[in-house]
């Protein structure tokens, strides 16, 4: 090419250059203006998206409203979700990320031992270890109903940990505070000084999966706290009088099971059978078969771990599946949303066409403020309360068919005590089910305090 | 604002863009650009603004009045130092004072309350950029400005106002009275801009992940971090302060470019330098520059023997510490800088050639290394437990499997940023053209990549905007 041409050629290439670059930029702002495109919600994130800020002079002149209207356009920009899912598709390209750690360092406090139970070796639950105890007579109690409309909720409150991402498998980190672990005992203790006169209380404290998959140099080796070491300092403060389910030494011998999700911080409906299992060595009941129930499946699932590890590829390209197991008794239950509305629903809802993040919903309609169940094929008037958070959403299917009546509430959004509910429903039995986070860490005193009054 | 938003990018830049080149008068381009501009800067809050308008009004008549006083050279000294010293006062004021009243009160006890002053942003640009035109009016280099809104117009110029590069008034003056766009530096300008942008938005974002994720926390937390974590996230601090910073610089020449106003180069692959001297000479050379010719050659330089020499360089190396911040680390910062060119120029003047030749950059990257860490904590607490934990005196082990694991998770990540601190990629492209000018083939390959790469780069930046709401340039804080 000669110097002419070429010279010629190049100032053909600066216009296309020109012309490229201003046409990819009118596009993107074209779409940025798009006001009725913008979303609201966030699948991916699992949260409502920035407000257009309010102005007010004072927010004008300290410029709060502008960076209100920067975050707000950011955040709500159409096409934004796959935007991010592209920079993570990038990311998954740094280096090897077929483990990896998210989040920042945190300190765990040594767990103060002395509880004889950590000396021994989780074993798995067998029948014989079930001692029957004879049944109390209660009190019976319908609250209304009404009819029926999905009530989808996220709440993530038990989620606080950092997260390690191995084999596909995501796993929450657990860090034990001394300080906290003694305030959560202290407000157990103080709902049992209310209600342990009248009811039977059980406190029961989920390890996640971290806990009971991972092994301890591992844990070791990123300053993590062994969770079952944690669950039995917090038991070892708790009142004499109150049960102590050991769900987390049933969990262990498990572990090789499909019994926490990979991609989601809850555990399955199998991981909460088994804690089940633990609850009736401690009541003295026969557990049923899990083998003997109808289930339902629901394939597709990716759940917290994906949006909190920014969308990690390994756990977008295996999802899990969530089994339930649908109870005998009755599969009805009737539930108060958080805005007073009341429901009928299943227990164990068909969430086919939810969306892949979505699929636990499938358990007791998710977190609701308050909800209950009467099973009809038993007469003889028992009644549970579980206080839970949504780690309790997987375990109550599993009390339908012990109970005439299970009442159950998420803590995080009732206004309730747990002596008015006890005294309302002529409730036997109180199950706390509360996440590693939520039994052994203050971050929820303040609640449980609340529902002790 | 910042360049790197989405609300900037794709919103106030393309309507910018829009009206400067469907605008062809420059007195209305003028006027348009100092419209945005001033939008610009009252983004971050119209209070800010009051304080710049009246900044540029005090330098305005005083550029005008030391101008006016004509021959008397006592009475233009006596209009320049009054007007510099009232752009001093009002930057101690708002940017030293509490500092000042801090370190009173740790020493003496008093006084009890200290005045909390928030910082306008870019004061510490601005107010050098007006210095310098000031000082260039009483030394007859440029004429006064008559007309405030265009000193205005210089000193709000979003493209440098808020971070940089300090340009000067003369090397402007002339693009703003009379300015072409060209296709060449249109051309031009796109690539700076859209290489500052990713820059910023992929290479300089992800650094600071990483650098945070062992290097933020309380004394506690960064105790726990093992001395391969401590080394981990500095390094990366390094390349992530060079990376944030230079792409800046590279957003505001590229769109300086882009409309015709042509602003200097503000560093020069400072970490491949062979002397510390040499690497502030590379790096941030608009504000060395500044103090060389408004600092430190007005103070005697190097002209009035040795102890005149030590005593002007470690005037300027404490301001230049002081200027990056309000806080005696920074202070600590520059004067490490000063120690070690003072080190340069007098015991070590001639024995640094004896080191071999590709040591030295890696001597001077790992001292450089070093200030950052004194750059990085304000609090003395954090910055003792990190220097500590670099020398393992922390007793927390060599490395753990968290740094393990970010050097795996993100090696490939490193080597690119690693090397885009240095020419390599410059030099890549430009064997390339050397090379296209031989091959057809690779002619058409090297133009294909040149129209592609602009619209890549813009379409991967806003990727990986998209997550990041909120991600403002370390030297805003100055």
């Amino acid at each position: 090419m000669d110097k002419e041409k070429r010279k010629r050629t190049n100032g053909w290439i600066r216009a296309a250059k020109i012309g490229a670059f201003f046409l990819a930029l009118a596009i993107i702002a074209f779409i940025g203006i798009l006001w009725f495109a913008r979303p609201k919600t966030s699948e991916l994130e699992k949260r409502t998206l920035t407000k257009f800020p309010k102005l007010t002079f004072s927010t004008f002149w300290n410029g709060e409203f502008f960076s209100g209207v920067d975050t707000w356009y950011a955040d709500t920009f159409p096409t934004r979700e796959s935007l991010i899912s592209g920079s993570k598709w990038i990311e998954s390209h740094y280096g090897s990320r077929d483990e990896q750690v998210i989040g920042e360092a945190i300190i765990a406090d040594e767990i103060p031992t002395g509880d004889e139970t950590e000396d021994q070796e989780p074993t798995a639950i067998t029948p014989e270890d079930v001692v029957p105890e004879p049944e109390p007579e209660p009190e019976i109690r319908l609250p209304d109903t009404e009819g029926l409309e999905n009530g989808t909720v996220y709440a993530l409150g038990e989620f606080k940990g950092n997260i390690y991402i191995t084999d596909n498998c995501g796993y929450e980190l657990y860090y034990f505070t001394k300080a906290s672990a003694d305030r959560a005992a202290q407000g157990l203790n103080e709902i049992y000084d209310a209600i342990g006169d009248k009811v039977e209380m059980y406190v029961m404290i989920d390890p996640n999966s971290a806990g009971v998959m991972l092994d301890q140099s591992v844990l070791d080796s990123m300053g993590c706290s062994n969770e079952r070491d944690a669950i039995h300092y917090v038991y070892s403060q708790l009142n004499d009088g109150i049960h102590k389910v050991n769900a987390v030494d049933n969990l262990i011998p498990h572990n090789a099971e499909y019994i926490y999700f990979h991609t989601d911080h809850h555990w399955t409906a199998l991981g909460a059978y088994y804690a089940y299992q633990a609850f009736c060595v401690e009541k003295g009941v026969m557990y049923h078969d899990y083998k003997t129930y109808e289930t339902m499946e629901f394939p597709g699932f990716i759940g917290t771990f994906y949006s909190y590890s920014n969308q990690s590829q390994a756990l977008k390209s295996n999802p899990d599946t969530v089994v339930a197991y649908v109870p005998k008794g009755t599969n009805t239950m009737e539930l108060t949303e958080r805005n007073g509305s009341t429901y009928s629903w299943n227990i164990i809802q068909d969430v086919s066409g939810y969306s892949s993040g979505n699929l636990y919903l499938t358990f007791v309609g998710g977190d609701q403020p308050y909800a209950w169940a009467h099973n009809e094929t038993i007469t003889d008037g028992s009644s549970v309360m579980v206080i839970k958070d949504s780690y309790g959403n997987a375990f109550i299917p599993w009390l339908i068919d012990h109970y005439e009546y299970v009442y159950w509430v998420d803590f995080r959004y009732t206004s309730n005590t747990v002596s008015q509910m006890v005294a309302d429903h002529g409730i036997q039995d109180v199950i706390f089910s509360l996440s590693i986070y939520n039994g052994t860490t203050d971050s929820v005193t303040s609640y449980l305090k609340s529902v002790g009054q | 604002m910042v360049f790197s938003s989405m609300l900037f990018v794709f919103l106030f830049l393309a309507a910018n863009l829009a009206t400067q080149f469907l605008i062809r008068d420059v007195r209305k381009k003028n006027i348009a650009m100092l419209a945005f501009s001033l939008v610009f800067y009252g983004w971050a809050g119209p209070r800010y603004l009051l304080l710049l308008l009246l900044m540029v009004a005090i330098c305005w008549i005083g550029a005008i009045l030391t101008e006016r006083a004509g021959a008397d050279r006592t009475a233009r000294k006596r209009m320049m130092v009054i007007t510099v010293a009232a752009c001093l006062v009002i930057l101690g004021i708002f940017k030293y004072l509490g500092f000042v009243l801090g370190t009173v009160k740790a020493i003496i006890g008093v006084p009890k309350i200290i005045p909390r002053i928030v910082l306008p942003i870019g004061i510490s640009f601005y107010t050098f950029q007006l210095i310098s035109y000031v000082v260039d009016v009483y030394r007859g280099e440029v004429p006064a400005q008559r007309r405030y809104w265009k000193l205005l117009l210089y000193a709000s110029l979003f493209h440098q106002c808020i971070a940089g590069p300090i340009v000067r008034y003369k090397d402007v003056a002339e693009d703003i009275e009379r300015r072409k766009m060209t296709l060449k530096e249109i051309s031009a300008g796109i690539t700076r801009f859209t290489v500052g942008l990713a820059k910023k938005a992929i290479l300089a974002n992800g650094c600071a992940a990483i650098a945070d994720s062992f290097l933020t926390g309380t004394t506690e937390t960064l105790a726990k971090v093992p001395a391969m974590g401590i080394l981990l996230g500095v390094f990366v601090f390094t390349l992530q302060i060079y990376l944030d910073f230079s792409a800046y610089s590279d957003m505001a020449i590229g769109m300086g470019l882009m409309c015709g106003l042509h602003y200097k180069e503000n560093f020069d692959y400072p970490y491949t330098s062979r002397s510390i001297s040499e690497f502030w000479r590379r790096w941030h050379i608009s504000l060395g520059s500044f103090f060389r010719d408004y600092v430190y050659i007005p103070l005697g330089g190097n002209r009035r023997g040795d102890r005149r020499t030590l005593i002007n360089l470690f005037v300027v190396w404490f301001l230049t510490g002081l200027w990056h911040g309000a806080s005696w680390n920074f202070v600590l910062w520059g004067l490490f800088f000063g120690i070690l060119i003072a080190l340069e120029r007098f015991p070590l003047k001639g024995k640094l050639e004896r080191i071999p030749d590709p040591l030295r950059p890696v001597i001077v990257f790992l001292l450089v290394m070093l200030g950052w860490i004194l750059f990085k904590f304000t609090d003395f607490a954090l910055l003792g437990t990190a220097l500590k934990g670099l020398f393992g005196l922390n007793h927390n082990g060599f490395a753990n499997r968290a740094v393990g694991l970010a050097i795996r998770n993100n090696w490939f990540f490193l080597i690119v940023s690693l090397l885009a601190v240095t020419p390599f990629w410059r030099d890549l492209r430009r064997i390339l053209a050397n090379l296209s000018k031989r091959s057809a083939v690779l002619y058409w390959v090297n133009g294909a990549w040149e129209v592609a790469q602009p619209v890549l780069l813009l379409v991967v930046s806003a990727m990986a905007l998209a997550g990041n709401s909120y991600n403002p340039f370390l030297y805003f804080q100055f």
